[in-house]
């Protein structure tokens, strides 16, 4: 424990400037987009935007659409938008592919050549990818309060604060379950760009595959494999809880892919 | 007869990748207190040899032990009486040397002394400004020093290290090589792969000779050393006649002039001098042989 402890704090430091910005930009969108949901909630534009959406959308996405066009849809952008949630996922890519850099580096031969148990680089990348994306989303979060604190609208008509806390947690759990599935990645490989690019190709199509899902019937059984299946903001923007179901999914599938990760790191050549 | 457990033993070890076999049914006793030269063309199997050793690669078969202690099975006890320095030290390029140092030494079981730790740094050339520089700033000997600085730190029984002076200046070659000599006193062993034959013919106490994977030379370096011929070179004031015929088969003629006699001799050089008895001898030259030209010929093919 005391080894993987001091890998935490060196995995830490390593990546505490990246985290740093990396926080400090979301959370600062939050509080924008905040601000910029309050200044759409004045200038009455959602009940407009949504008037504009055609029919067969509205068939399409339910109401699940309309629920983005209100104040807390806009403000649950950050949660949710592909780009945000790209980068998040590129976040816990590169917190599970450490192992594999640290081998193609040498520095795993260096660590390793210590009376370091293997299992300990492995419960440093665990702790590291529950850690660095809770910490980036509890920034996430402390800029939508800020948002809502600054611009939002008055108490009564205000999201609840618990709807940012299930969104975070929402998010989390996601970015758990592919961090776990990207350390399996990453403790398999000897190259950090061939772990990257198939944790990062691999999280992307199967957004693709969720995206699509939504719009394409056929599709929907493979849509179960993605762990983006099991994350619904919309659905929790519109009041509906965070369901238990899918978060084991999510949670249970990190923690056995972790389990997966020790055995395959344990066995491989350095 | 040596009683004490060796410092590092192997049987039957054998790696393979895929089809090739990178060591082979290797059977090795190092005593402790030695310093042991491992000894190879490039890809003989010297560095994975150390690899398994340290754990960092499984064996596909036969087993290891450092010091008592199983490579495989008590892995954490075996590697906590090692210190490594690899032959292309990975440390992460932005950190400092200050950093990594500390990073290795909190990971290390073994305490490492400050006053230890400040005396090899002094001894290594490093100032600390050097020390505070990122290591991508490092040149590769500085990188190599801080490698050589990580794997004494600890004060561990036994070093294991991979073409240690490849790249180091001249100067940093005898601090090195004095850094070895006081380790050794403390009875520290040494496993130590090179290519370079004056080194390890410095060096070291006995000699592993490893080619494509196999074992074909173990013994000690004066033995191996005995097992090159002496050249000799005998040169006469005036002419004289050749060489007698009766010569025993060590000695070996090279070259014969009436001035100038040039001889291979095996073993004794008895007979050489019996034979010169009356002779007008104006210069005698006899070269010691060298560990290299027996090396050499195990490079090439068992002899």
């Amino acid at each position: 424990m005391r080894a993987a402890g001091v890998l935490v704090r060196h995995s830490m430091g390593r990546m505490k400037t990246a985290l740093a910005v990396m926080a400090g930009a979301l959370a600062l969108f939050q509080v924008l987009l905040a601000m910029a949901a309050a200044e759409l909630q004045r200038q009455g534009t959602f009940e407009q935007l949504a008037s504009l959406v055609p029919a067969f959308v509205r068939e399409l996405f339910g109401t699940a659409l309309l629920s983005m066009m209100s104040f807390s849809g806009i403000m649950a952008l950050g949660y949710y938008h592909v780009a945000i949630v790209a980068v998040l996922v590129g976040l816990v890519v590169a917190v599970a592919t450490e192992p594999a850099a640290e081998v193609e580096a040498g520095f795993a031969d260096l660590v390793l050549a210590q009376a370091v148990p293997r299992e300990a680089v492995v419960a440093r990348s665990a702790v590291m990818l529950a850690l660095c994306p809770a910490l980036v989303i509890a920034a996430m979060s402390a800029g939508t309060f800020a948002g809502l604190w600054l611009a939002g609208p008055a108490a009564g008509s205000a999201p609840p604060p618990r709807l940012v806390w299930k969104l975070a947690a929402g998010l989390w759990a996601v970015l758990a379950c592919w961090g776990g599935v990207s350390l399996v990645i990453g403790t398999a490989s000897r190259r950090r760009a061939v772990a990257a690019g198939v944790a990062g190709g691999s999280a992307a199509a199967l957004m693709l595959v969720d995206y699509l899902s939504r719009v394409w019937k056929p599709i929907r059984p493979i849509a179960r494999l993605s762990p983006f299946h099991y994350y619904n903001p919309l659905d929790l923007v519109m009041g509906k809880p965070l369901p238990p179901g899918d978060l084991g999914i999510l949670l249970g599938t990190a923690a056995a892919a972790i389990a997966l990760a020790f055995v395959v790191f344990r066995r491989r050549d350095i | 007869m040596a009683t004490t457990t060796p410092a590092v033993f192997t049987s039957g070890l054998t790696k393979r990748f895929g089809r090739l076999v990178a060591v082979k049914a290797l059977d090795l006793a190092v005593e402790q207190g030695q310093v042991f030269g491992f000894l190879g063309l490039n890809g003989a199997g010297k560095t994975t040899t150390i690899r398994l050793l340290l754990n960092l690669l499984r064996p596909s078969a036969g087993r290891a032990e450092v010091l008592g202690h199983d490579c495989q099975a008590d892995g954490i006890a075996a590697r906590a009486l090692a210190g490594y320095m690899p032959g292309e030290p990975g440390f992460y390029r932005d950190m400092t040397g200050r950093q990594a140092l500390g990073v290795l030494a909190r990971l290390s079981a073994r305490k490492v002394r400050e006053a230890w730790q400040r005396e090899l740094l002094e001894r290594l050339a490093f100032r600390d400004a050097d020390l505070d520089r990122r290591i991508r700033e490092y040149s590769s000997g500085m990188r190599r020093k801080l490698a050589i600085a990580s794997a004494f730190q600890g004060e561990a029984p036994l070093l294991l290290l991979d073409e240690p002076t490849e790249g180091l200046d001249p100067l940093m070659q005898e601090a090195f090589y004095a850094l070895l000599a006081d380790v050794r006193r403390r009875g520290a062993t040494v496993f130590l792969s090179s290519h370079v034959l004056s080194e390890v013919d410095r060096v070291c106490d006995r000699i592993g000779v490893l080619r494509t994977g196999e074992l074909v030379l173990e013994a000690p370096v004066d033995e191996v050393r005995r097992m090159a011929p002496q050249h000799v070179r005998i040169v006469f004031g005036s002419a004289v006649a050749p060489p007698p015929a009766g010569w025993p088969a060590s000695v070996e003629i090279v070259s014969v002039t009436p001035t100038e006699w040039r001889l291979r001799v095996r073993g004794s050089l008895g007979p050489v001098v019996q034979s010169m008895g009356g002779l007008p001898v104006a210069d005698l030259d006899v070269r010691e042989p060298r560990l290299e030209d027996v090396v050499i010929q195990y490079y090439r093919e068992a002899p």
